[in-house]
């Protein structure tokens, strides 16, 4: 292939929610299933994968292959927090132009329903960097996303000044508009 | 009765529960966990300072929905302690936006955390309005 570009053949995704009858290896299964159909080929022209997941503590790839076809290809396990998706997105867009394969899949699943605080032991002993004697969260500050990034917002306006929250509004109003356009939003 | 233990080992108890960080003596950038180098100048060599007990209120959420197991509502913050930023929640004070405002002049207060099995009491720290 002499062009640079790369093709986007096909893509899918699955409906936003819960899903407490699929795990990750369902969801990305059904995601990949649906792409590769929707370009056209099959498992077998796929000439790298990269699977992207955070929270499910790692190997999706080669899990995800064993569910639906494995062939001996490259995998590459990327996790970087809010950018996993696109990042595994990057592994495979520049293997392409590498010319490592002439086709990918790239991936990612996440499945946040139903964590919860880890509970404290049964006596003190100080634990990790911060020496806590229990999970930090809701006790110093928040670990959430929308927490650490509501102060972020917060701070900017503070430090800039001028910042209305009128402007934050108007961002989430579009977000917002632009889901009601997906018809598998939740 | 034993001896209560702070929750966090950057919590010094005793007469005059402060907050100590590790300095870069080389740029005086400040950190609550070991660092092998400097974020800011990559230099490796610190010290331990003491964080003054009073700041401002940098940024805040009140955090509404969390995880099961942690209480809510709660004012999560950043607060400006005479130029070191200290995570922590705000407390003594309404968790609401009539409560809580940026540039708020806060100083360190501590909180009990609960007794473990051996009748050991941890206590916590947060930030409270200064009256
Ligand atoms: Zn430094």
């Amino acid at each position: 292939m002499a062009s640079d570009d790369v093709w986007i053949l096909g893509i899918s995704m699955t409906r936003f929610g819960k899903h407490p009858d699929s795990d990750l290896i369902d969801l990305a299964a059904e995601a990949t299933m649906n792409s590769i159909a929707d370009a056209g080929i099959t498992m077998r022209e796929i000439g790298i994968l990269a699977a992207g997941n955070l929270r499910g503590g790692g190997g999706i790839g080669q899990a995800l292959q064993k569910q639906v076809g494995q062939t001996g290809i490259p995998v590459y396990n990327v996790a970087n927090a809010c950018a996993t998706g696109a990042t595994a997105i990057r592994v495979v867009h520049m293997a392409l132009r590498a010319g490592e394969a002439d086709f990918g899949l790239a991936i990612g699943v996440e499945k946040l329903a139903g964590g919860e605080r880890v509970g404290d032991s049964a006596t003190w002993s100080p634990q990790g960097r911060f020496g806590a004697i229990g999970p930090l969260d809701g006790r110093i500050g928040t670990e959430t996303m929308p927490g650490v990034f509501a102060q972020i917002g917060m701070e900017y306006g503070h430090r800039y000044g001028g910042t209305s929250f009128e402007l934050f509004a108007r961002i989430s109003e579009k977000n917002h508009a632009h889901s009601t356009l997906n018809p598998l939003a939740s | 009765m034993p001896q209560p233990v702070p929750f966090v080992d950057y919590l010094v108890l005793g007469e005059r529960p402060h907050l100590v960080a590790r300095e870069c003596t080389a740029c005086g950038a400040r950190f609550f966990d070991r660092r092998n180098a400097c974020a800011s100048c990559f230099g490796t060599s610190f010290t331990q300072v003491d964080v003054p007990t009073e700041g401002e209120v940098r940024a805040f959420t009140i955090v509404a929905h969390a995880a099961p197991g942690v209480p809510v509502p709660f004012v999560s913050a950043t607060v400006d302690c005479a130029g070191t930023s200290v995570r922590a929640n705000l407390i003594n004070v309404a968790p609401t936006p009539e409560a809580v405002r940026l540039g708020m002049k806060v100083r360190l207060a501590l909180t009990a955390v609960g007794v473990d099995q051996a009748g050991t009491e941890a206590i916590s720290f947060g930030f409270e309005p200064r009256r």
